[in-house]
């Protein structure tokens, strides 16, 4: 219907070649190797004979294995070089194997340094494991394979379990907060199953927002929710895959990947457990004020009016109020009225209990291993009311079955189910920020009193209370299969399925509850004056289906390991929901159970998306010196028209260790144990601003009402009024470059890792704006284009003294953004600017002031100067001198004409460098960073975690944005004091006034009322102690640890208003409190 | 063995995974219809016009705007002057307008538009019968003329918009057309709807709501007089630079038609006043406005007993609500001094002039012999108030309420709960088109006669308890028959969102608008009232210094006396460039070719 005119012909041309010759290259690849099967099959045989000649030489070895304190190593890898015969330390770090005279035992553990020994005459061989503060022989995961950390040549971060083991949390991404750089967590609240998380890998990426794809074993999670309520016990490591190595996962890959692994079992069996009680106490306090603040907010303000405006009563009772004395007062809009502390936030909030508990059985054979988990955790939110949390059941089994020597058989079961509980209403800014804070919740009688004396409809403590509840359910199913086949010595084949299948279910139901005056009569107002039930189900049925061929191949020092591989998947969704109205409450909520005399409504929906994907991947590397990949995936997908719905995606990248290098080595830098170079470019995809079905135009159903009796008729509009998207649209692509070094130094205690990035994204999917005359919002087209740099940094040191180990982390990270094109968006306006070319996303604009108006003079010298200006929203012309409730007075802002156009005015043309209006940074996070203490000494242990923001700019925004900003609603009490007064002309903020045309004026959008968010707040604090064994010996325990763990104990912040620095710029929802966490667990293993 | 079974079991997989390819991708939506699949019958076609009936602004919030963006707040009429937060109407009538970056009532019209030109396109493509689609053709072309005008009223000359627009149009960019040229694509589009549509007469029970052709014809006298009146009275003034002016004078050719299709309406479109004094306490004009189920008046009247209005918003308890405050909005729109005093007396003259007036001594006063209307509008179903009934100790209030489009029984027994209130809106009602006619034929011919008073406006006065308009009583009282054709209007819509608009199309809204406004009359020692004693201190039922603008001597019906000042002329400052709302500023900077309006 609509024609572009905003095709790039560069960057279709681009897409051609590509296309050309990608598609035929994983198809001859996909071949090849499918000839090489069954070469492989074939040499078998051969395979088999030559090893059946060996089995002579045969030798026994066996021994145990143990860190550098001694303590055994359970669960660490012994491994003939060359083969995969392998075994597993058992609880006490001993094992057995059979080897060959000759051959080479490889030692490897997670975080300590692999050791290789030669099998000789001796049948034991003990050794001793060095912590690897490096990892460099880490092995980690990277789509669709592991690589080795040391010889990898992208920017992967690896998490271990060790940041989620005993943190007091049920939500795992919670516990990822300042752990890796480049992985920027935030949440808006700490009401659980509401944090409102938000993931973003290496700043932004595009205009239509990303989050990084979450692929857990291996397949992408079917919901976000699959992530956020797994059992954090089931964990085993959290890689994330920030630069153009992500695009092994294609046109989802742009924002990053995070790819999760569960625990699998190792060594004999072991049973576990950890669990924790806690209690969660409010944190910083909404600064809502109480009657005295209230009243005093309002006396301040009409001192300095010449015309004061009291609302809704008069001086004399705001000092009573002032004074805190409760009664009857006289006001003018609900009459003779009871006034007393209604002060909502000691009522509504309080101290809470919660608890989490995890069992896990586990263990391994010679031809299975087996880990068996179930979980149980209740978050309790601060609400004092009613129950206001989520409960999380989760069960987990993952089992691995060695069908034969070549054919090894995965297998993952999990369920979870998260249940979130809340009142049906009155968490919202009626809570502290909506009423004056001077209604008492109950009457003398013990009935729910109503806001202003007869009138009111709001009562936050009892809608909570008695309202009704909303209860959101979510249980997911997943199974997952795969097969292993080793078809020759260096060629596997890999064939998995998984299904995930999410039921979401909401059942809302909303009581009336009725409101009385002081007195004890029913007042006009009530609770939900409509009652009402509700039920939603959504469910999501996920296949993902993955064959690969991976070759693996040594030759001298060459190596080299090749991956190629198709996947298909398929999302299903639909949706039901039915609702009555009004309903009886006779304590049974279900719609069954609800009677209805007027409405019954209901509505459905479904849609579905798929993607079909080839992808490959091939790493060379020589002496571990020379690193080398490459790997590209090629996508398609159902959101586009047949004909664009291919595109291509590619990665390469490599390495050069330095130390490695013999000149190098001769230079004898002794404090120098490793240093790696690494480089890479890469381009993704993103498909996140596009919907399922935008290639099609739709007709969107409703119904009008008309007739002499009135009744429901059909109508129907083409959605988008026609503006559908052009079929040639397609993903945005993102460009990455990363350049950066990996450095141990002082024998490996001091590890240093630096990454600098760029990302392009020059085909972003946006909206243009178009003249209005258009009739509508114009579809997403590939036209604009963001461009991205950054850079992180982690430095860690780890020593010990004696029986003292101790290590100490740091990361941080920054991203800057900057719109290079889009059209239409030039202009900007005062305030927060999501988009303004040459800026970055998220720009704040704002007045420039030179103090305040110190004298009446100075008004009327100001008045003098600015008369002549048109308008705008800082137009003078609009607090006219003659109109007593907007003029102009003593303790006023100044504003500073930047133009010199001889009015204030936001307007101007920005290309002129016309208008009053200043750049002052943008909204992101920067300077993001997270600080690691660990130290533990004989048995104990210690862990401190700390994460903050180094610069973030913001201005409060909504009703409680500044002092008046609306009369009828309740105050931010910190600014009492702070504001100009004939006697405190030195205030950092302007004067107090209660007209709120000159507030805005003097507050909004003003330099002085940006704030810096900067924080850093104590994450988590553990404190743990390990009992020794001897005592435990007797109760047949193998270990117990008990722990004290808390969260966010602590925070510094320059926030000057009031609020938590984490909740985001809003005033009005933030009555709820972020709470502290404070715990007691227990580990025990059995 | 083994090795084949491996062999096989790959083979499958692969090809398995790669023959279901399209399995994967080729997904049509599942639970909607496709535009290539729809408007293939007169059904869709009329399920389509159907959803152009909630764009006219009415009660319920649409795309951020509803009808208390207008009313009559800010205006002269109205005492509620300060309340800005009705997309700036109350500083509006102060003079004090910002440059918007953007104007949701631009973007609005335009979005609307295009949906109308959409379906005027897919009625072009129609392969069936065209005859069967007429209706919905002629509907669609009654919306594009609404909306072209409501852009008209607010912006003056503005981009005509008749084709579905691309993204490569060049309308895209193009230039303001004249009003003139906006005026005449209005007339277009309404002479091509009229004959298509049906009459009223003929529209089943269950379509009620939609355009009649009367309807139309009503639009259409609206449109010929507002222009006429403009071109007449405010004429160039206000037209941007560089607009071409009138082709031609249209004025008397616009007066003559709008003068037909009134009468056309008013012969043969069955439509009556909705009359029911007698059982209503002479408050018709009261419950009129709030009809709402059987329960909103004491006659249990509902909706189908409504012959009057022509053209209204539809709503209903159970399946429309208003989802807005009506009567607590409502309640705001309380009257000025002015209007209060504009009312008539029982015998048809002006307060000033009828002996029948009362004076101010009490509160009570100033009801006595009164048109039904003022009791109505501020009383609603209460009865006047006793002397002293009135409090003026809170500086908030001044006196006077508004009842017109509130709930009966609001706050007895909550009969419609706030946001529940569900009367139909009246977008054209007869009352009007009967001062249509009557402006009309008066600007025609610089009279008219007893007999169109008494088929027109006398009907409404009737209705109001107000003794007939006459020539003689004009002359006898020496009045002025035009300032009463336009009291009656004003007197009659107040509230509906006219009154801007006509002080702007007579050319008076400078010196209508800059005034006092004010609210009670306080008298003082020559005149005591229930707030002034006879020594002039104020009496317990009055606290001076809670107002903050004081009293001033204004003209009232009983001679110069001391009113409370609600707003004080000083701070109006109302100029011509107001007559039209600037364009906004986004839109001059996305199409160079778009020029700004006078004075902004």
């Amino acid at each position: 219907m609509i024609k572009s005119i905003n095709c790039c012909s560069k960057r279709n041309s681009r897409l051609l070649n590509i296309k050309i010759w990608f598609k035929p290259i994983v198809v001859v690849c996909l071949l090849m190797l499918q000839v090489l099967n069954v070469q492989a099959v074939s040499a078998k045989d051969s395979v088999g004979e030559s090893k059946a000649e060996t089995m002579q030489v045969e030798k026994k070895v066996s021994g145990k294995v143990i860190d550098d304190q001694g303590f055994p190593v359970p669960g660490a890898s012994v491994v003939i070089k060359g083969t995969t015969i392998g075994t597993i330390t058992d609880i006490d770090g001993n094992y057995a194997i059979t080897s060959e005279i000759g051959s080479v035992l490889i030692f490897s553990f997670i975080g300590m340094e692999t050791q290789e020994v030669v099998v000789g005459d001796q049948s034991l061989v003990n050794i001793t494991l060095l912590t690897s503060s490096i990892g460099l022989e880490e092995v980690v995961a990277v789509g669709y394979g592991m690589q080795k950390k040391s010889t990898m040549t992208g920017a992967v971060e690896q998490v271990s379990s060790k940041a989620l083991e005993s943190r007091a949390v049920s939500n795992p991404v919670l516990a990822l907060q300042g752990q890796t750089p480049g992985l920027t967590i935030t949440r808006t609240s700490s009401r659980p199953g509401n944090e409102d998380i938000n993931m973003q890998i290496r700043g932004a990426t595009s205009v239509n927002g990303v989050s990084p794809l979450v692929v857990i074993d291996g397949v992408p999670a079917a919901t976000g929710n699959a992530f956020f309520s797994m059992n954090p016990d089931d964990i085993e490591t959290v890689t994330v895959l920030k630069d153009g190595m992500a695009a092994i996962y294609g046109s989802r890959a742009a924002g990053g990947v995070i790819l999760v692994t569960t625990k699998r079992g190792k060594g004999k069996m072991k049973v576990d457990y950890t669990g924790n009680v806690r209690i969660n106490t409010p944190g910083i306090k909404t600064p809502t004020a109480n009657m005295q603040e209230y009243a005093t907010l309002w006396l301040d303000a009409n001192a300095q009016e010449t015309s004061p405006l009291w609302w809704f009563a008069g001086k004399d009772e705001m000092l009573r109020m002032q004074q805190g004395i409760e009664g009857i007062y006289s006001t003018t809009h609900w009459g003779d009225i009871f006034i007393g502390q209604g002060d909502r936030y000691p009522e509504l909030f309080q101290t809470r209990t919660s608890q989490q508990h995890s069992l896990s059985v586990s263990g391994s054979s010679d031809k299975t291993n087996y880990r068996f988990s179930v979980g149980y955790a209740n978050n309790v939110g601060n609400l004092a009311t009613a129950y206001d949390g989520q409960k999380q059941y989760n069960l987990k089994l993952n089992y691995d079955f060695k069908v034969s020597d070549r054919i090894t058989l995965t297998s993952g079961v999990t369920y979870q189910k998260d249940h979130t509980s809340s009142p049906s209403g009155g968490i919202d800014w009626s809570m502290t920020s909506q009423d004056p804070p001077f209604f008492p919740a109950k009457n003398p009688y013990g009935q729910w009193h109503s806001n202003f004396g007869n009138a009111g409809n709001r009562n936050a403590t009892a809608l909570t209370t008695d309202g009704g509840r909303d209860d959101k359910y979510n249980s997911l199913t997943r199974i997952d299969l795969k097969v292993n086949v080793k078809l020759i010595k260096d060629l596997e084949f890999e064939s998995s399925a998984s299904i995930q299948e999410n039921q979401f279910r909401r059942e809302i139901y909303k009581l009336t509850v009725p409101l009385y005056t002081w007195d004890g009569d029913p007042a006009a107002g009530s609770l939900n004056s409509t009652s009402s039930i509700s039920a939603e189900t959504q469910n999501i049925y996920y296949q993902n289906y993955n064959s690969l061929l991976r070759y693996t191949k040594e030759l001298g020092n060459h190596r080299i390991s090749a991956l190629a591989g198709v996947s298909a998947e398929k999302n299903e969704f639909k949706k039901l929901f039915a609702s009555r109205s009004p309903i009886t409450d006779n304590g049974v909520y279900d719609l069954n159970a609800a009677d209805y005399t007027d409405k019954a409504g209901n509505s459905g929906g479904r849609n579905q998306w798929g993607l079909y994907s080839y992808y490959s991947r091939l790493n060379y590397s020589y002496n571990d010196t020379y690193l080398f990949e490459v790997l590209g995936r090629s996508d398609a997908s159902s959101k586009f028209a047949d004909g664009s719905r291919t595109a291509n995606f590619f990665n390469v990248s490599g390495g050069w260790v330095l130390t490695n290098e013999d000149f190098v080595k001769d230079l004898n830098l002794s404090a120098i144990d490793f240093l790696k170079l690494k480089v890479s470019y890469g381009e993704t995809g993103l498909q996140s601003g596009i919907g399922l079905y935008d290639y099609y135009s739709t007709i969107g159903l409703g119904t009008v009402v008309l007739g002499s009796t009135p009744a429901t008729q059909p109508s129907a509009g083409i959605s988008g009024n026609g503006l559908s998207m052009d079929p040639s649209t397609t993903w945005e692509r993102v460009a990455m470059k990363n350049i950066g070094f990996e450095m141990r130094l002082l024998n490996n205690r001091l590890s240093a890792d630096f990454n600098y990035y760029e990302k392009l994204n020059d085909g972003m999917l946006i909206r243009q704006t178009y003249p209005s005359i258009l009739g509508g919002t114009a579809p997403y087209s590939n036209s604009g284009e963001l461009e991205v740099k950054g850079w992180e940094a982690i430095v860690n040191w780890r020593d010990k003294i004696g029986d003292f180990t101790y290590n100490i982390g740091f990361n941080i990270t920054d991203s800057r953004n900057k719109l290079v094109s889009y059209e239409g968006a030039t202009t900007f306006n005062a305030g927060l600017n999501d988009r303004i070319i040459g800026r970055p996303l998220g720009s704040w604009m704002m007045y420039e002031t030179d103090g305040f108006l110190q004298s009446q003079d100075e008004v009327d010298a100001y008045y003098a100067k600015y008369t002549g200006g048109l308008s705008g929203d800082a137009d003078l012309t609009a607090l006219k001198a003659s109109d007593p409730t907007a003029t102009l007075r003593p303790g006023d802002v100044k504003k500073v004409d930047l133009d010199s156009n001889g009015y204030i005015s936001a307007l101007g043309d920005p290309a002129k460098d016309e208008g009053d209006l200043k750049y002052m940074g943008d909204n992101a996070p920067h300077f993001v960073f997270g600080l690691n203490l660990g130290a533990s000494w004989k048995g104990f242990d210690f862990n401190a975690s700390f994460q903050g923001v180094g610069k973030q700019y913001i201005q409060r925004g909504d009703y409680l944005a500044y002092p008046f900003n609306a009369i009828w609603c309740n105050q931010n009490a910190s600014f009492i004091g702070k504001t100009w007064a004939p006697e405190n002309t030195n205030a950092y903020y302007p004067r107090l006034s209660t007209y709120t045309k000159r507030n805005e004026y003097n507050y909004k959008n003003n330099d002085f009322m940006l704030q810096n968010n900067r924080y850093i707040r104590l994450k988590s604090l553990i404190i743990g102690y390990t009992l020794p064994k001897e005592w435990l010996a007797k109760a047949n325990i193998e270990r117990a640890r008990v722990f004290f763990s808390g969260n966010d104990l602590w925070e510094s912040t320059s926030i000057k208003d009031g609020y938590d620095p984490e909740q985001g710029m809003g005033s009005n929802n933030a009555g709820y409190p972020f709470m502290r966490t404070w715990s007691l667990g227990v580990n025990l293993s059995f | 063995m083994k090795k084949i079974s491996i062999l096989i079991v790959i083979g499958c997989l692969i090809i398995l995974a790669v023959s279901c390819r399209n399995d994967f991708l080729d997904l049509a939506p599942q639970d909607q219809l496709t535009e290539a699949s729809y408007f293939k019958n007169p059904d869709q076609f009329k399920a389509s016009t159907a959803s152009f009936y909630d764009k006219m602004i009415s009660w319920k919030n649409v795309d951020g705007v509803n009808v208390f963006g207008f009313m009559d707040f800010g205006s002269d009429l109205s005492s509620n002057v300060k309340d800005r937060g009705y997309a700036g109407q109350g500083s509006y009538g102060l003079g004090s307008l910002t440059l918007p970056d953007n104007d949701q009532f631009w973007d609005n019209s335009y979005k609307y538009i295009r949906s109308v030109n959409l379906l005027l396109e897919k009625a072009r493509a129609y392969e069936g019968d065209k005859d069967d689609i007429k209706q919905y053709v002629a509907e669609s072309k009654f919306f594009r003329a609404w909306h072209h005008f409501f852009l008209l009223q607010r912006f003056g000359g503005v981009p005509i918009d008749t084709v579905v627009i691309d993204l490569d149009s060049p309308e895209l960019y193009g230039a303001r057309n004249s009003r003139y040229e906006v005026v005449d694509q209005v007339l277009a589009d309404l002479n091509a709807a009229i004959p298509n549509l049906p009459t009223e007469q003929t529209i089943p029970d269950a379509d009620k709501g939609r355009v009649s052709k009367w309807a139309a014809e009503a639009f259409k006298a609206r449109v010929e007089l507002y222009e006429a009146a403009w071109r007449k009275y405010t004429g160039t003034t206000t037209d941007f630079t560089g607009s071409a002016g009138p082709a031609k004078d249209q004025v008397t050719e616009f007066l003559t038609d709008a003068v037909a299709m009134a009468k056309d309406v008013m012969d043969n479109g069955g439509y009556e006043l909705w009359d029911y004094n007698t059982g209503l306490n002479n408050r018709s004009n009261f419950y009129l406005f709030t009809i709402d189920g059987t329960g909103s008046n004491p006659m249990g009247l509902d909706k189908p007993s409504n012959k009057e209005f022509i053209l209204q918003s539809v709503y209903d308890y159970e399946l429309r609500q208003s989802a807005v405050q009506i009567t607590r909005e409502s309640w705001r729109l309380t009257p000025s001094r002015k209007l209060m005093d504009m009312y008539l007396c029982t015998d048809g003259l002006p307060a000033d002039k009828s002996p029948l007036f009362q004076g101010y001594s009490d509160v009570s006063k100033e009801f006595e012999n009164r048109d039904y209307r003022m009791i109505s509008n501020v009383l609603g179903d209460e009865s006047i108030p006793d002397a002293g009934a009135v409090s003026l100790t809170d500086g908030v209030l001044y006196g006077f309420g508004n009842f017109k489009f509130t709930s009966w029984n609001f706050t007895e027994n909550s009969y419609r709960p706030d946001n529940t209130e569900s009367s139909n809106y009246p977008q054209i009602r007869l009352a009007e088109v009967f001062m249509i006619y009557a402006e009309a034929l008066y600007e025609l011919n610089g009279s008219i006669s007893d007999a169109d008073l008494d088929i027109s406006i006398n009907l409404i006065r009737k209705r109001a308890g107000v003794a007939a308009l006459t020539n003689n009583l004009v002359s006898a009282n020496g009045l002025d028959m035009l300032t009463e054709i336009r009291r009656e209007r004003a007197l009659e819509m107040y509230s509906e969102n006219n009154r801007f608009n006509d002080l702007k199309r007579w050319g008076i809204a400078e010196t209508e608008l800059n005034q006092n406004v004010c609210g009670m009359v306080v008298g003082d020692a020559s005149y005591p009232t229930d707030f002034k004693d006879a020594a002039g201190v104020a009496t317990d039922k009055y606290t001076p210094n809670k107002y903050g603008y004081g009293e001033t001597v204004v003209k009232t019906a009983d001679g110069d006396l001391n009113c409370l000042v609600i707003m004080p002329a000083a701070s109006h400052d109302f100029q011509r460039k107001h007559y039209l709302f600037p364009l906004p500023t986004q839109q001059l900077l996305l199409n160079p070719n778009l020029v700004q309006n006078t004075g902004y």
